[in-house]
């Protein structure tokens, strides 16, 4: 037991050690670029009971003066530590102006885009050279660190001292005589240079941001101060209203745009380093009246205002050496205390106790300084936490967690025009128009040639079917030519063969049998004429008999006419009508018989079963 | 060799520029042009081809219909037909064979001779002897009607005879026609009683 408490302990150490990448990806990261190369916090939103906060979560920095190679080292460091990098980012800058303008411009009724850019473009203009300053050779290399503030000091009064002897030595830079005097190196003086020429934009092509005042009054925040007529009606009676406006070089935006891109990350917006922690000063102070003075390496910035606006600002360039009383106060107004209970100097790198004091006697008022407790996380060596302060000002007025009247940004990009604007570009239009011809004319061709293989494989096809079906077509020709030829042929041998058994029966049943008929006939006339007949006429024919005579009696008459009938059945004739009447006359020989008689005898057509009979029994006879 | 034209042509005056894009478009659209008539002309042409090949078959071929073939015309019934032809025309002739032939004259009058010599034979004396229904053929193209023989069988020449004997001489010439060589068969006859046991007779007899 004993020995598996510290091996648990270990494992639970080691395990709280682990730092998991966290899975969403929301958060804000912060960015601060200067002299000193370019920092970074990262921001969570967290909740008290009371309200939401931007949180930092974790710092990194980076020397570095090439923009992309800086984001990404800080990128590195802040992956390292916290596990995961938020994609919005926004930077605060020194590249930054910042200025309190009046505008004849209603908050209820802004102008376009364009139209803002032109007027603070116009109103702005004295206040953009305020500043110039703190680009000054000498105070980047200090706020570098690569020279101290004794050394500046030495190396001014050098320079001074050899302007006074003139020369050539008179022409002696500040940077080549620190580098003579072997206080950094040129690399170093070239870096400063580097730096330089990248944080200032000489073509002075300013983009701006712009924030309205905020009505102080917190029942009226919704409507700005204005009135139901002026609600109602939309006209704003009052001329002109303070506007909070900050600008930044179109080329360094563009530049610092990019480097974010190539990097993966969103830069949305830019604030000005100038008043940033007067945003961190209204996390603190509930007060009505709020004064800041910021004190920068190269200048002061005096920034005065409500707990929801910024009212004034102003900056001054700093005398070389330590800052004094009198700098102060010639930012300061003499008459503070009437307005403000506490005047709070920023100062992150120098307490200035004394300052601090005098300033407090001379003003007659209470000064506090603005510091920030040590996080949670570890700083770099030499690092004061009161840097902190800008960067959770500008995060909690990004994310809306303080008042937007504290702080004015720079969009990092221009909003995009809609798409139909996009698309009637006369550029866009005819780049459209010449993709539209050139398709046609593409889709053109390619139809040609689908059509044409569709066409030759179509032919090919025909000319298989003509040549099977012309085939087939000709074999079903001859097939009939045939057939017909056959069937006139079997046609005409079934008429030749039935004119040949008509005449053949014609020959056997009609014209042959009277060569015997006739005959045969006359012979059975004669055997048939008994001692009371005489006959007169006989007119025989092949289907016919007619007699005519003179019986002595009819029994005569009968007598004849019953035993031709009998005679002539071998002859297939029969007697049919038979006439006997009393005769007046005699014969032609002079003899008188009593009468008359005349038979007709035709064809026989039955065959009587006697006959049959007497067939069968002759053929029997025959055969024997 | 790309880039050396491209520096070049960003060397030119704007002028000479917007001339280079000009010559080059309108080079462009006429090798487009003429590629696309060659290209339609050859699908044109193929189309043209098939439609033609098309409406051959439907003319010429149109819709094939099997023919209809009876059982009852074949090879085998045409021969058993031929077969019975012959038997048929076989029989034929053996019943025709004592006919005198429809062109022979000649043989018409030894037939006459006969039929006289046989009535002077059995004593019958013939008043009247007449050769009714022969058709003299003056060409082989009349004759050529009468290429069916079978029609002369319908309708032959006959002997009109008109005599008188006694009833036996009558009945001995009627049995000795019969014995003839050619064939001579009574069609038609009448009998009248005349004066001293005589009889008239009017004979048709079919050659």
């Amino acid at each position: 037991m004993s020995k598996t408490t510290p091996a648990l302990a270990k494992l639970k150490n080691s395990f709280s050690n682990i730092k998991l990448p966290e899975l969403s990806s929301g958060g804000l990261l912060v960015l601060q670029s200067g002299s000193f190369g370019l920092r970074a916090a990262i921001f969570k939103t967290d909740k008290d009971s009371a309200h939401s906060y931007a949180s930092i979560k974790a710092f990194a920095l980076s020397r570095q003066v090439d923009f992309t190679r800086a984001i990404a080292e800080i990128i590195q460091q802040l992956r390292k530590e916290y596990g995961s990098v938020p994609k919005r980012c926004v930077l605060i800058s020194p590249s930054l102006v910042s200025a309190i303008l009046s505008l004849p411009v209603s908050p209820i009724k802004p102008k376009a885009n364009g139209d803002m850019q032109e007027l603070i473009r116009w109103e702005i203009d004295g206040a953009q050279n305020d500043d110039a300053k703190q680009w000054l050779i000498g105070s980047m290399l200090v706020e570098r660190g690569y020279l101290t503030a004794d050394q500046r000091e030495e190396i001014i009064a050098e320079l001074h001292l050899r302007q006074d002897m003139g020369g050539d030595a008179a022409l002696t830079c500040f940077g080549d005589l620190a580098v003579e005097l072997k206080y950094l190196t040129k690399e170093q003086l070239q870096e400063c240079f580097a730096l330089q020429n990248k944080l200032v934009d000489v073509e002075q092509d300013y983009i701006f941001g712009y924030q309205a005042e905020l009505s102080e009054n917190a029942d009226d925040q919704q409507f700005s101060g204005l009135s139901d007529e002026v609600l109602a009606t939309g006209n704003d009676n009052q001329t002109n209203h303070n506007w909070l406006v900050s600008g930044l070089a179109r080329g360094i935006r563009k530049h610092w745009h990019g480097a974010f891109a190539l990097n993966g990350l969103k830069l949305e917006a830019f604030y000005p380093s100038n008043g940033a922690s007067f945003s961190a000063l209204g996390l603190r102070s509930e007060d009505n009246k709020q004064c800041l003075l910021e004190v920068h390496t190269s200048h002061l910035v005096f920034v005065q205002g409500s707990n929801k606006n910024v009212k004034h600002i102003s900056s001054k360039a700093r005398h070389d050496g330590n800052l004094t009383l009198d700098e102060v106060l010639a930012l300061c107004p003499e008459n503070l205390n009437q307005d403000y209970d506490y005047l709070y100097i920023y100062s992150p790198d120098d307490s200035l106790d004394e300052l601090s004091f005098a300033l407090s006697e001379h003003l007659n008022i209470e000064v506090r300084p603005l510091v920030q407790a040590e996080p949670s996380f570890s700083l770099p060596a030499n690092f004061s936490a009161s840097n902190l302060l800008p960067f959770i000002g500008v995060a909690n007025h990004f994310l809306n967690f303080s008042e937007k009247g504290r702080a004015c940004s720079v969009k990092a990009k221009d909003k995009e025009p809609p798409l139909w604007q996009k698309l009637t570009q006369p550029k866009v239009m005819i780049s459209m128009a010449a993709t539209v011809v050139f398709s046609i004319a593409i889709g053109f061709i390619v139809w040609m040639q689908m059509n044409l293989a569709t066409q030759e494989e179509r032919l090919v096809g025909l000319e298989k079917r003509w040549s099977e079906e012309n085939k087939v077509k000709q074999q079903y020709s001859k097939v009939q030519t045939e057939y017909a030829q056959l069937s006139k042929q079997i046609t005409e041998l079934e008429s030749e063969i039935k004119q040949n058994k008509k005449l053949s029966k014609y020959l056997k049943k009609e014209l042959l049998p009277a060569a015997t008929t006739v005959p045969g006939a006359l012979s059975a006339i004669a055997n048939s004429i008994n001692q009371g007949v005489i006959i007169e006429q006989v007119h025989l024919q092949t289907d016919a008999i007619t007699i005519d005579g003179r019986a002595l009696k009819t029994s005569n008459a009968s007598e004849f006419a019953q035993k031709l009938n009998e005679n002539l059945k071998p002859w297939r004739y029969q007697v049919g009508d038979t006439q006997s009447v009393a005769a007046n006359d005699a014969t032609s020989e002079k003899v008188f018989l009593n009468y008359k008689m005349r038979l007709e005898i035709g064809r026989r057509y039955f065959i009587d079963e006697d006959e049959v009979n007497d067939k069968t029994t002759t053929n029997k006879e025959k055969s024997e | 060799m790309l880039a050396k034209l491209q520096q070049k042509y960003k060397l030119l005056p704007a002028k000479e520029k917007a001339q280079i894009i000009a010559l080059t478009v309108c080079i462009v659209l006429s090798a487009y042009g003429f590629t696309a008539a060659l290209m339609w002309q050859e699908m044109f042409e193929a189309e043209k081809m098939a439609n033609r090949k098309a409406n051959r078959i439907e003319t010429r071929i149109g819709k094939i219909v099997e023919p209809k073939l009876s059982s009852d015309v074949s090879e085998t019934r045409l021969k058993k037909l031929t077969d019975e032809l012959a038997k048929s025309t076989e029989a034929l002739d053996v019943l025709t064979k004592r006919f005198i032939p429809i062109d022979n004259a000649a043989r018409l009058q030894e037939l006459k001779l006969d039929v006289s010599q046989l009535s002077d034979d059995v004593n019958l004396k013939i008043n009247t002897f007449e050769v009714i229904g022969i058709e003299y053929k003056t060409d082989e193209e009349e004759l050529s009607e009468y290429t069916d023989t079978r029609r002369k069988y319908y309708q032959r020449p006959y002997f009109a005879i008109e005599g008188q004997g006694k009833f036996y001489a009558l009945l001995n010439f009627l049995q000795a026609l019969n014995q003839l060589d050619n064939i001579a068969i009574i069609q038609k006859i009448t009998i009248e009683r005349g004066e001293q046991g005589q009889l008239l007779v009017r004979m048709k007899i079919i050659v």
